[in-house]
């Protein structure tokens, strides 16, 4: 089943308003990113699929069930994964798994065995019998996430599930999350990290101040950017480039980091002028890659997400 | 890494659930994870109901002189429990509720596929299940403290579920129908402060000012008491049935406010 938005708005008692006019599905067997910065509207629209919040107009629906109008379905159709940890302070490992997947409806015997081999899948065989309290936040994250994928619904909601995961650990989410998808769910991942999302999802959006800027592949995504280059400048703390030359397309700083996009015929003179910021202690060093959705993301958002300039460029 | 089964909601893209197992099933799973989620704290919760439970009795009882009239021996005795059940059933939910708020896992939880009344029931029982050790030791401290004898009736069961069953859901209503728990809170405090200090659950209603007695006859607080006496210490209670009838109904308007609390949606 299909999960399909229309023309969904949202508006808060001051007249705020956090969605606006936002369309959108997500196909069972889609791994769908959700990109944008904070105050995008993301959290309030992932609310009100999951039933906990009311739209101020438009629809939501999955296959025949109208979630806005029944939101006990929307609770029994949707899985949904907090960017918060999962409360399982005083709950085994295990436990969490096998209790959650229950009260979403399994029956024991096939929830412990999914259980088992999610542990398994997830590499959380040595916490298996550990509490809550006693995990670290990436290992609670893992449990969470298979708190949610043990019993999925047909919509797996996940709002930043890789946080605290460690790289390794990572990959194995990342099979999981597939796999998901794979056995049917539609699947929401809602993150601010650009670079994993680009690996994981199908399709994706960029969302900001409660609109949709853009959907579609990554790569038709990236295509405006064909031909051109990634020039990322690692600056000394407190310096900046005064003038950046002329064959720079555009550029955004992020902390320490100046984003730069160039033509690829440009590479070797933004070598050549990046290479001499170096040399003069402006600069402590540079990459030159290909563009990215970040890139992407940086153009349609305005600025660069919070926490992947430092991954892989 | 292979091999995961496929749970049959995914593979058949079932629909929802609903009727008396679904409930059932999910009373008892919400009830396990209740129970193991408060598996630290509960403990705790039971020893400080049972030592308020002996507290009250030996701390009231030293507002008296030495040689106490057995009328008022009863009435601080069966009011000590009201007052337990009530206390328990109005801070408990409210604290659970405002650490959930504070962690950010309030939406998680709104969030699971739960029949909202269900899962209110089986907080209710949790809440019950805390109350009854700090009820049953300070009925026992009574006896051994004042040496009296409780005429206990089978009604002491609906008496203790009604009780207990009201203070939660008054308790239980605030914290999800106030969105700031600090605010819960201050409720909850001059609640709290008119029922203990101004009802007459201890003490009979002619103390008080004929006013306040007239406005605690519309409220719950003293019914309350006066169904835990009718089941403890009935020689002091002349019309039992008004006083459920009267709890009953405050019972009643508290689900609806908890139906909307935990039903609205922002």
């Amino acid at each position: 089943m299909a999960l399909q938005i229309k023309d969904l708005k949202k508006v808060y008692g001051k007249g705020v308003a956090a969605n606006d006019g936002i369309t959108m599905h997500i196909d069972a067997g889609e791994v769908y990113g959700l990109l944008g910065p904070n105050g995008a509207g993301k959290s309030t629209l992932v609310k009100q699929v999951i039933g906990l919040l009311k739209p101020t107009s438009g629809t939501i629906t999955l296959g025949p069930y109208d979630l806005v109008k029944h939101p006990a379905h929307a609770r029994q159709l949707c899985s949904y994964l907090p960017q918060a940890q999962m409360p399982i302070d005083s709950l085994r490992a295990r436990e969490a798994i096998e209790l959650t997947g229950m009260i979403r409806g399994g029956d024991g015997p096939a929830v412990r065995q999914r259980a088992d081999h999610l542990i398994e899948a997830l590499d959380l065989g040595e916490w298996r019998d550990v509490v809550g309290m006693r995990l670290s936040g990436g290992v609670r994250r893992l449990v969470g996430f298979a708190m949610i994928a043990v019993w999925p619904g047909q919509v797996v909601i996940l709002d930043e599930p890789t946080n605290d995961v460690d790289p390794l650990r990572r990959r194995l989410l990342w099979d999981q999350v597939r796999r998901l998808a794979d056995e049917g769910a539609a699947v929401a991942l809602v993150t601010h990290n650009v670079l994993e999302a680009e690996k994981a999802v199908d399709r994706l959006a960029v969302a900001d101040a409660g609109h949709l800027l853009a959907e579609g592949t990554p790569s038709s995504l990236k295509a405006h950017y064909r031909g051109r280059l990634r020039l990322q400048l690692m600056m000394r703390p407190g310096l900046s480039v005064a003038e950046p030359p002329e064959f720079i397309a555009s550029s955004v700083r992020a902390g320490h980091n100046l984003v730069m996009v160039i033509e690829e015929r440009d590479a070797a003179r933004a070598i050549g002028w990046a290479q001499d910021l170096v040399d003069a202690g402006t600069a402590e060093e540079y990459a030159l890659g290909a563009t990215t959705l970040e890139d992407v993301y940086i153009k349609l958002a305005g600025h660069a997400p919070a926490d992947s300039l430092t991954e892989g460029s | 890494m292979t091999g995961i089964p496929v749970p049959a909601e995914v593979q058949a893209l079932a629909g929802t659930r609903s009727g008396p197992l679904y409930w059932w099933a999910s009373y008892r799973s919400m009830l396990r994870w209740e129970l193991a989620g408060l598996r630290l704290f509960l403990p705790v919760i039971v020893a400080v109901e049972v030592l308020s439970g002996i507290g009250f009795v030996l701390g009231f009882g030293l507002f008296f002189p030495k040689r106490v009239p057995v009328t008022a021996i009863l009435y601080l005795t069966t009011g000590v429990q009201v007052i337990n059940l009530y206390l328990l059933g109005m801070v408990f939910g409210p604290q659970v509720v405002a650490q959930q708020k504070a962690a950010q896992t309030y939406d998680y939880l709104q969030s699971l596929p739960v029949p909202r009344a269900i899962s209110a029931l089986a907080w209710y029982t949790v809440t019950l299940l805390a109350g009854i050790g700090g009820m049953s030791a300070s009925l026992l401290v009574s006896i051994l403290r004042f040496h009296i004898s409780f005429t206990v009736s089978p009604s002491i069961i609906p008496a203790t579920l009604l009780v207990s069953f009201t203070s939660t859901l008054i308790g239980y209503s605030l914290a999800h129908a106030v969105p700031r728990p600090m605010v819960t809170q201050v409720l909850i405090q001059a609640l709290n402060f008119f029922a203990i200090g101004f009802s007459p659950i201890c003490f009979p209603p002619e103390r008080l000012p004929a006013w306040l007695a007239t406005l605690n006859r519309g409220l719950p607080f003293e019914h309350m008491a006066e169904i835990m006496r009718g089941a403890l210490a009935p020689q002091l209670v002349t019309n039992v049935w008004s006083s459920y009838a009267i709890v009953v109904a405050w019972a009643c308007l508290w689900i609806a406010v908890a139906a909307w609390a935990v039903g609205r949606r922002g």
